[in-house]
């Protein structure tokens, strides 16, 4: 008798767990014991790609602590204070001054940057209401003129530990508790929304996932809430943005670490509980009770607003600088009752914020997945598909059906996409316009090419795997088609990176009209911010077609996108955006060249690849291709300037710090371009061709009389220097250790310079292009990553070891060549 | 049965997904105005082999090829010529049925008369007309496959290649399928017609090919192959060259 009472409520405990944990499995990519006996080849991808999420994860983790972190610093921190002869500011602001100074000899129009940021800062101090000491009685201007950031210190934060939410001032606890009722509501709102309208998932469809749950031999209110359980656990967004602010927000309450980790993950667990509740809700009332168009409709709005309140969540979070200073704005007037429903307690106990969170808990999760339970039928096996009404053919006109036609019909009738694509980025502009003009009327050429750019990449970042995931279905169509595969998805890409660069230059265009502060030497930046978009949406896309298996086509199983190069195009993206917001030239103009020929080379491979898109299980078609070589100058790229960037921010960069990371830039571009070869030993001299192979004494001529061309152009260039038309040509600006100097000009960077341009990427070059092509296009990209200065001796020297290379069919004379060359230029700059 | 010139030709052509062989050793020929069934139990590599003609996948040896071209580095010149109906066809999402017909004819080149000719004619016969301004995602199975084989035949092929080309029809949907079919057999167009319905394949087909693992078992007329077995369906048949006759008799 018990043993039947209780048995109902066993079999939904473990239903629960059950579900939980293939869900877990899923998103992880993980294969159970049973699957990975009967697919062995895909079992290594698979567990690739779940070391590739927890990465991810962690990368993302390790950003949201910061940021918060930063967040609540620079919230609970802003007096200005004058202590003697010093002002102490608050640490955004002191970071600022910073880097204004240490550019300020350099900067072309000092007065009105200086002005300018001046202003903001006393109008973001006025804004946040500060009790201010006089200004008048302070010139901070005049000061910063006289002494530099000597005569500035940053103000102490939580992060120092000397104080804790407690101690702020009645004023400004009821700001920050304002501020972050603000932002959890954005975030609960973009939590919600973002997953529901983004995620595989088609409200006005039948869910195959929910259909298959129908099937198995249990009740439905054990089915519910296995669903709720599982998907208030797995719910990784959530525990990946939440668990870092509320962990910041205990430690600021003056709680330990561990104790602080620990009851945040309990907090966001209850969050979890709060959202899956209404999400559970919605997806089953929505698709039980609305009309196909009205959910298509609502998912449309669900992404505006998920996006929207994400971006609102970001820009409130990073608003410790000047740039946003409607964020406090909108937090004095946030309604006090939404952030702290039990009085400024809220935030500053944890026992008070467990209540609180666990009332909104058990309303809205048990609540929802109570109701959920009358329509989760009718609602989850009812679906409507995308009815279009008016059947038949009566009154219809044959539409065009040329290529572009078709993909602008794709790209249209998908409103999420359209939304996200075409609206998002007029929104988050026109959010800016309304909310705070003055901001955008101050809006500096740094300011409008990093927002156009932004807005234009996310566009192409998006649209291609969008497009790609919502018709995998349909894939093998192309292949029924008279037409080259290749051909079919270069012409999509090329519409893909039309619509995205047509987002950037509206944006360019909008910003520069409403702030009107147009220059012609600006000119350079917009081409620049408009190019690059062009430019990395040919690398986006082709890291999206990366892969060319399609596990399962048939069943219109969303493409496995390969997620660690998507990150990779991401992350190059972020760094143009930097580059460009710095305003440098040489590395701006270097980028994208780098990014031109990465497309190019990306695309080639694809080309290759399409033919396999449907293979369910065969690899990849072996042997290197151009992107491998590019891959690995990128990484070269990326540190080099990464530590040129780190060097110029803290303003010391060490000899040791140089030697190191070159080293280590070099070894990571060679593991990149070497990984493809896994266990195939190292693919280096061989050149394929018809040269005949010329003696060593031939080899020994012309590799000196190499030298000796090369080391007259570069003595010659230096002279030229020297002379200082092209202005101050100083070589970084700190002192080199000679002995440093020559082991990393005379020995690390032959080595590593030859094997990179050389060997992989002119050899690379050869397997597409003609040798001249193969030739030029190795030594540009050499050229492009020495400093700008340099560059018709290093393009020279590139070429001339490339020539030697394909001579010889070996990298050696080059190393040789370039060794010395390199002792040459080195010895001249130690003696003079 | 005279000789046909063949438009269709497989030598030794095999297929390995790593240690396993899909299709080992496979010589086969259509020839024009020729029906060829495809006959094999589940997993005897049908799909494969149609797969491989389509140049959705590589051969790992032999030579495939249609109208003398190979289908996998000659695919797009191949498809001119071919029609191709897969076993499960899915559809875009967002496009309705007449829109993605329409884009097909298009692409090959086609006017929108002949387009809506071959719907007025081969859509009326199998009764697709009325249900073409839908999204083609809410298709049921069978008004998938008439589609697709709406967009298999708008350019008049010939060849056609189908895989399991009843697989989800209604039987009056089915017969006037069989129908359309013969009379583009009567015109000239070869077809492959790769299924496991013995009793479709012995109405309709020509020749018959039968596969068990990946092998060619036995080929030739039906009643030929009768005749070889020494027994008096086709069925019966299939179960003596896949080596499943013990299980009949259960």
């Amino acid at each position: 008798m018990s043993d039947s009472r209780h048995k109902p409520r066993r079999e939904a405990i473990k239903a629960m767990l059950l579900l939980s944990w293939y869900r877990f499995r899923h998103t992880l990519g993980w294969s159970g014991h049973a699957v990975r006996r009967f697919r062995e080849p895909t079992h290594a991808k698979q567990s690739k790609r779940s070391w590739l999420f927890l990465l991810m994860g962690g990368l993302f983790l390790a950003q949201g602590f910061w940021m918060t972190h930063r967040m609540i610093d620079s919230y609970a921190d802003r007096s200005l204070a004058i202590e003697g002869d010093v002002i102490a500011v608050d640490e955004m602001t002191h970071r600022n001054l910073v880097n204004k100074a240490s550019s300020w000899e350099t900067m072309t129009d000092q007065e009105v940057e200086i002005d300018l940021m001046f202003d903001l800062m006393v109008s973001k101090y006025e804004w946040e209401r500060m009790e201010l000491p006089p200004l008048e009685a302070v010139d901070i201007v005049a000061k910063f003129r006289e002494r530099g950031i000597a005569g500035f210190r940053s103000y102490e934060a939580f992060s120092k530990g000397r104080m804790t939410l407690q101690d702020l001032k009645g004023g400004e606890r009821s700001r920050f508790t304002r501020l972050f009722g603000m932002i959890f509501l954005g975030l609960m709102v973009a939590l919600l929304f973002m997953p529901m309208a983004i995620r595989q998932k088609n409200l006005a469809a039948t869910s195959d996932h929910q259909e298959w749950l129908f099937s198995l031999p249990m009740k439905e209110s054990v089915l519910l809430t296995g669903t709720f359980f599982s998907s208030v656990l797995i719910r990784p967004l959530v525990y990946l943005i939440l668990w870092p602010l509320l962990t910041n927000m205990l430690i600021a309450n003056g709680y330990g670490i561990p104790f602080s980790a620990v009851a945040a993950i309990g907090l966001a667990f209850l969050v979890s509980v709060a959202i899956s509740g209404v999400e559970i809700l919605l997806d089953t009332w929505m698709r039980a009770r609305a009309p196909a168009v009205v959910l298509k409709n609502a998912q449309m709005v669900f992404s505006v607003l998920g996006l929207l309140s994400f971006y609102a969540v970001l820009a409130a979070c990073l608003a410790g600088g000047p740039s946003f200073p409607w964020v406090n704005w909108l937090a004095m007037r946030f309604p006090g009752d939404l952030g702290q429903p039990v009085g400024e307690v809220m935030v500053s106990s944890v026992g008070a914020m467990t209540l609180w969170i666990l009332g909104v808990a058990v309303i809205l999760g048990f609540g929802g997945c109570a109701l959920a339970g009358r329509f989760m039928r009718s609602g989850w096996l009812s679906g409507h598909g995308l009815h279009s009404h008016d059947r038949g053919l009566e009154g219809k006109s044959l539409k065009g059906g040329s290529l572009l036609k078709f993909e602008c019909l794709l790209l249209l009738r998908d409103r999420t996409l359209a939304m996200q694509v075409i609206l998002v980025p007029i929104l988050i502009v026109g959010y800016q316009v309304l909310i705070n003009p003055s901001m955008v009327q101050s809006v500096t050429a740094a300011g409008i090419c990093a927002m156009a750019y932004a807005c234009g990449t996310y566009a192409s970042l998006i649209t291609a795997p969008q497009l790609l995931m919502s018709e995998a279905k349909g894939v093998w169509l192309i292949y029924n088609l008279p037409v080259p595969v290749a051909a079919y998805f270069r012409r999509r890409e090329t519409l893909w990176r039309a619509v995205a660069t047509g987002v950037a230059v509206v944006l360019v265009v909008v910003m520069l009209f409403t702030s009107g502060s147009f220059r012609v030497e600006d000119l350079w930046r917009y081409l620049a911010a408009v190019l690059g978009v062009w430019v990395m949406g040919r690398v986006a896309s082709g890291v999206v077609m990366g892969r060319p298996q399609m596990p399962d086509v048939a069943s219109g199983e969303m493409p496995n996108l390969s997620f660690g190069r998507m990150y990779g195009a991401m992350m190059m993206a972020g760094i143009f955006g930097g580059l460009l917001w710095q305003g440098l030239v040489w590395p701006v103009v270097s980028a994208l060249v780098i990014f031109w020929f990465l497309g190019v080379a990306i695309w080639q491979r694809r080309d290759i690849s399409f033919s396999y898109l449907l293979e369910p299980v065969e690899e990849e078609p072996p042997g290197w291709g151009v992107d491998d070589g590019l891959w690995a100058v990128v990484v070269f790229f990326v540190v080099q300037v990464a530590v040129a960037v780190i060097g110029a921010m803290s303003g010391q960069m060490t000899n040791g710090l140089v030697l190191v990371s070159f080293v280590a830039g070099g070894l990571a571009a060679l593991f990149f371009a070497w990984r493809r070869r896994e266990g195939k030993g190292i693919p280096l001299p061989g050149i394929p061709g018809d040269d005949e192979k010329r003696g060593w004494k031939t080899i020994a001529m012309e590799t000196g009389f190499a030298t000796a061309l090369c080391l007259a152009v570069g003595i010659g260039w230096t002279k030229v220097l020297e002379t200082g038309i092209f202005g101050d040509a100083g070589a970084g600006g700190f002192a080199w250790n000679p002995i440093v100097l020559i082991l990393l000009a005379v020995v690390a960077a032959p080595l590593l310079e030859e094997l990179l341009f050389r060997g992989f990427m002119c050899r690379t070059m050869l397997a597409f292009w003609s040798k001249r092509n193969a030739v030029l296009g190795s030594a540009l990209i050499f050229a492009i990553v020495h400093p700008g200065t340099s560059f018709p001796p290093v393009f020279l020297l590139g070429i001339a070891t490339a020539v030697l290379y394909l001579r010889s069919r070996s990298v050696v004379p080059g190393m040789v060549l370039h060794a010395l060359y390199n002792l040459g230029i080195v010895w001249l700059a130690l003696a003079g | 049965m005279t000789p046909r010139i063949p438009v269709l030709r497989l030598e030794n052509v095999s297929r390995y997904f790593g240690e396993f062989r899909a299709v080992d050793q496979l010589t086969l020929q259509v020839g024009a105005g020729e029906i060829v069934g495809l006959l094999g139990p589940n997993g005897a590599g049908k799909t494969t082999t149609v797969k491989m003609l389509m140049g959705m996948m590589r051969q790992s040896s032999g030579d495939l090829s249609i109208f003398g071209m190979d289908c996998f580095s000659e695919r797009s010149e191949v498809q001119k010529r071919v029609g191709f109906l897969p076993d499960e066809p899915n559809f875009q999402n967002h496009l309705r049925g007449i829109e993605l017909l329409d884009f097909v004819g298009k692409v090959r080149g086609l006017s929108p008369e002949a387009i809506t000719a071959h719907i007025d004619d081969v859509g009326e016969k199998l009764g697709l007309v009325e249900d073409l301004g839908e999204f083609a995602a809410n298709y049921s199975k069978g008004m998938r496959k008439k589609l697709a084989f709406l967009m298999a035949t708008v350019h008049q092929p010939e060849l056609l290649i189908m895989d399991e080309p009843t697989n989800g029809l209604d039987p009056v949907a089915t017969r006037s399928f069989l129908d359309i079919v013969k009379r583009y057999v009567e015109r000239g167009t070869g077809v492959l017609y790769s299924t496991h319905l013995l009793d479709q394949a012995e109405k309709v087909c020509h020749r018959c090919v039968v596969m068990n693992r990946g092998k060619l078992v036995a080929e030739g007329t039906v009643d030929s192959l009768k005749a070889e077995s020494g027994v008096a369906t086709l069925e019966e048949v299939f179960f003596a060259v896949t080596g499943e006759s013990e299980l009949s008799d259960v």
